[in-house]
């Protein structure tokens, strides 16, 4: 695989990152002040991890590997909401734990998605790793009051294909992410109710690259479309602890308006006679992500055994026709039609104390796709996934613990024909995914 | 701890397990199967369509992905046989008039400041070498010969090499020249399956010149059919299975509709001017500012001049510099051999609906599959979406002809051979693939 240029540069980035990281959490004492330092330190590891780029390629666009715990347990932690992810997960969840936390992670995504083409046969999409990361907090100010942040990238599309492939007047490379960062604030507002939650702030990334069906002696025009976005939404969950053993969420993320101005517009092997057609320039375009409507429960069965369900309702709807429109080049406006349908997934999850120090876990989940036969395309070849999921924890010492995670995603086979661009096969993937997160707790 | 390690080590070989069974994605190759046809020995005649004739000349790349050519690679799936061609030499290639290849180039405007892009010649002659008879020792499976009309398939003297007698694009690969026929060269390699496209020169010759008689002529279709019914008895004389191309319409090529017959475009002032001038010569004519029709001859009116009408076709190879520059549509009437006017158009369409009747007729005699190109160019002509490239009949944007207006591009030969694909498969209950259009050299443009 050609590694991007950009990504070179990135590098540098994410080691900014590991700068950022290298304070000492030891050294923070009094409450406050610690909070503080914390939250501020989290807003520098944040701008940070936003600039990182990942290598390349996932199979779906909504990302399950947020947190290691609830990747453990195939993402069904809305009722459960034991760690500092619950910021994300269901900020109600926030006050009902024990201690202030700080978690960070990173999960390592392996893809391999295959392409039957009718005309040329098997291709392989380009594979390559993914690295999100995950960073939460939650600071207990009182026994009924936290305050929180959660940065993540809960929106993650990245696919590669060759560029001489079958299929490059479509796509060649495509990658729409989304970085969310909520400051969050818990109240336990009655003995067995807490609400939380926060505004998120969205900081996208928009990157296509794709063939263009005119050629010059240096070969077929190729365009590429680099673009940030910024846009707003906020988190709210309730969690309700009816006993020791029962717990039950409710957790809304809204939908999130994408807008990307200025994007930058660039094409290559341009012959001269077109060069005022494919003239580099500035683009825009703006979509939106969806919300996710979550319920989940957990229930204690034995004293090391606890269970948990979770159902997510994502409003996929919203993600409808991407308009690509050029600021001093209005014939080269085009739109990319997603057509996508609301989804549902359904998650169950265990989690089993082996000793004080271990917890091992599992689940599993089904997610139905939100891409109907007639519009799957080779950006996003998705299809309804079944996800199967092992990890555990392990604390070392009285102030650190690791969480582990391994998930397999099957995306199932599925024959399609995009009635947009008559392009049509057979698509399948595996998704691998390892991750880790380091929980410091005070 | 010594329970941690214990587990963490189940934990990493369950997962080491896991990985190594279900890391990659794979299809197996789809199976394909001829079905009722047989194409070990595959035979092609017809015109410069299927010869592989491309941007006013036969050149190597664009024959070496003739139609048959692209077919062949597909019937290789099939347990296809070889498919030999008389390929012309590396280079600028030959052409009917003994010309170069054409290519996109950026050229002065004329008239106005700046370049325009135009097809022109890559050099002043074509290589004649190519003229040189290649020997008898090889036996070609594509026998399409540019400027073939159906009568000269059995026409001994058609590979004779004297200069005028004639067609030096045969001559140089006739088993022998002078004597041997298209048709007998055909059935020497005992074909399997024969692919078939007659009929194009013998009224396209006479539509592409604006209507000139003489060697330029329609052949009278009473003439076509004896001579097409001959064809194919003869070709199915050794039980061969086979396609047959019928003749699309001139409406959907953009050698005939690139210069729009309302294209002269007036600004108020131009307007204006005209119409003080044609007050004088011939107050019929007026002009508006926007869109008018051009001007053309019609020596049947006794001002010999009158605007186009709808329908009516101005051709591709009207000079644009004397339509800018010289007046010509405007002050200067498009001489006749530029126009195909309202009764060649209608005597170029009776020819081929004639022609496709009996095209259809002995088709179904003969037991052959008929690929409906008429109909297939129409589709053309609203476009044709390939893998998200939008093909149609617009000219060099369209992606389907070459720079002639006329004949397929390389990817237009591709939508052509998949076209036929989809036909052999249907009739013949075969599973070819179709080619991958997008794989092939689009239009290059300066």
């Amino acid at each position: 695989m050609k590694t991007p240029d950009y990504l070179n540069k990135n590098l540098f980035k994410t080691l900014g990152i590991a700068v950022s990281l290298s304070f000492d959490p030891g050294q923070l004492r009094p409450k406050f002040a610690r909070m503080l330092k914390f939250t501020f330190r989290s807003y520098i590891v944040a701008c940070a991890f936003v600039l990182f780029t990942g290598s390349s390629l996932a199979g779906g666009f909504q990302l399950n590997m947020l947190s290691m715990k609830a990747t453990s347990m195939a993402g069904a932690f809305t009722g459960f909401g034991s760690d500092p992810s619950a910021a994300f997960f269901n900020p109600g969840a926030m006050t009902f734990q024990e201690y202030s936390q700080l978690s960070l992670g990173a999960s390592f995504m392996m893809s391999s998605t295959s392409y039957l083409s009718p005309f040329t046969g098997n291709t392989n999409m380009d594979e390559g790793l993914m690295i999100p990361m995950h960073l939460y907090g939650n600071g207990k100010l009182n026994e009924t009051t936290s305050i929180g942040i959660s940065v993540n990238t809960p929106f993650n599309l990245h696919t590669t294909w060759d560029d001489n492939w079958t299929g490059r007047f479509i796509a060649r490379e495509t990658q729409i992410r989304a970085t969310y960062i909520q400051p969050t604030v818990s109240f336990q507002f009655a003995e067995k109710f807490g609400i939380g939650g926060g505004p998120v702030i969205a900081l996208g990334k928009t990157y296509i690259t794709k063939a263009l069906p005119y050629s010059s002696s240096g070969g077929e025009v190729g365009m590429e479309l680099d673009g940030n976005s910024t846009g707003f939404g906020f988190n709210i969950g309730v969690f309700y602890k009816h006993n020791e053993d029962l717990t039950l969420g409710l957790d809304y993320r809204s939908a999130v308006k994408m807008k990307v101005k200025d994007g930058e517009a660039s094409f290559s092997n341009v012959p001269s006679s077109l060069g005022a057609l494919f003239a580099s320039g500035k683009f825009e375009t703006e979509y939106t992500l969806p919300s996710v409507i979550s319920a989940g429960a957990a229930y204690k069965l034995t004293r090391e055994l606890t269970i948990c369900l979770d159902i997510n309702y994502t409003t996929w709807k919203s993600f409808d026709t991407l308009e690509f429109n050029f600021e001093n080049n209005s014939v080269l406006n085009f739109g990319s039609g997603k057509f996508y349908d609301n989804a549902f997934a359904i998650r169950v999850g265990a989690q089993y104390e082996l000793s004080e120090r271990i917890d091992v876990r599992g689940g599993v989940s089904f997610d139905s796709s939100p891409v109907s036969d007639e519009h799957v395309s080779p950006e996003n070849p998705d299809n309804d996934r079944y996800m199967f999921a092992v990890g555990g924890s392990i604390k070392f010492g009285e102030n650190v613990s690791v969480d582990l995670a391994y998930m397999l995603q099957n995306i199932k086979e599925r024959e399609v024909l995009n009635s947009e661009t008559n392009f049509g096969g057979n698509y399948k993937s595996l998704v691998n995914v390892f991750g880790i997160t380091l929980n410091y707790q005070f | 701890m010594i329970v941690f390690k214990k587990y963490s080590l189940l934990l990493a070989m369950s997962v080491a397990g896991m990985i190594t069974t279900s890391c990659q994605t794979e299809f197996d190759d789809i199976k394909y199967n001829n079905g009722d046809a047989n194409f070990s020995r595959v035979v092609a005649v017809g015109g410069s369509h299927l010869a592989g004739y491309s941007d006013r000349a036969l050149y190597l790349e664009a024959q070496s992905n003739s139609i048959p050519a692209i077919l062949a690679t597909r019937f290789a799936f099939v347990e296809g046989g070889a498919f030999t061609q008389p390929l012309v030499k590396p280079g600028i290639g030959i052409g009917i008039n003994g010309n170069a290849k054409y290519e996109l180039k950026n050229i002065i405007n004329p008239c106005l400041p700046g370049t325009i892009v135009s097809a022109q010649p890559v050099a002043p002659s074509g290589d004649i070498t190519n003229y040189n008879w290649l020997g008898s020792f090889v036996r070609y499976n594509n026998l399409a010969v540019p400027n073939t009309r159906v009568s000269d398939l059995t026409n001994q003297s058609y590979g004779d090499p004297s200069p005028f007698l004639g067609n030096p694009l045969y001559a140089r690969f006739a088993s022998q020249p002078g004597t041997s026929t298209i048709s007998g060269d055909a059935l020497l390699l005992n074909p399997t399956f024969v692919m078939i496209w007659m009929g194009m020169e013998d009224v396209y010759n006479y539509a592409r010149t604006g209507g000139e008689e003489g060697n330029d002529s329609i052949t009278d279709p009473a003439k076509f059919s004896i001579k097409y019914e001959n064809l194919l008895n003869e070709m199915t004389s050794l039980d061969a299975d086979g396609v047959v191309m019928n003749i699309p319409g001139p409406a959907s090529m953009p050698f005939f509709t690139e210069v729009a017959y309302n294209g002269l475009l007036l600004n108020p002032a131009q307007a204006a001017n005209l119409n003080a001038l044609y007050a004088i010569v011939d107050s019929t004519i007026t002009f508006t500012a926007g869109a008018n029709p051009y001007i053309i001859s019609d020596p049947s009116l006794s001002t010999g001049r009158r605007p186009i009408k709808k329908g009516e076709f101005i051709l591709m190879s009207v000079s644009l510099d004397s339509i800018n520059c010289q007046g010509w549509g405007t002050t200067v009437p498009i001489p006749e051999r530029y126009v195909l006017n309202s009764d060649e158009v209608a005597d170029v369409n009776a020819a081929i609906n004639a022609y496709n009747a009996i095209i259809t007729t002995n088709a179904a005699i003969n037991g052959l599959a008929l690929v409906n190109m008429n109909a297939f160019y129409t589709t053309l002509g609203n476009n044709k979406l390939f893998n998200g490239v939008n093909y149609s009949s617009e000219y060099l944007y369209g992606g389907a002809f070459s720079t002639d207006g006329y004949h397929p591009s390389q990817r237009g030969n591709a939508l052509l051979a998949n076209e036929i694909i989809s036909t052999i498969n249907r009739v013949y209950s075969s599973k070819i693939p179709l080619a991958d259009v997008n794989s092939y050299s689009g239009i290059e443009f300066p």
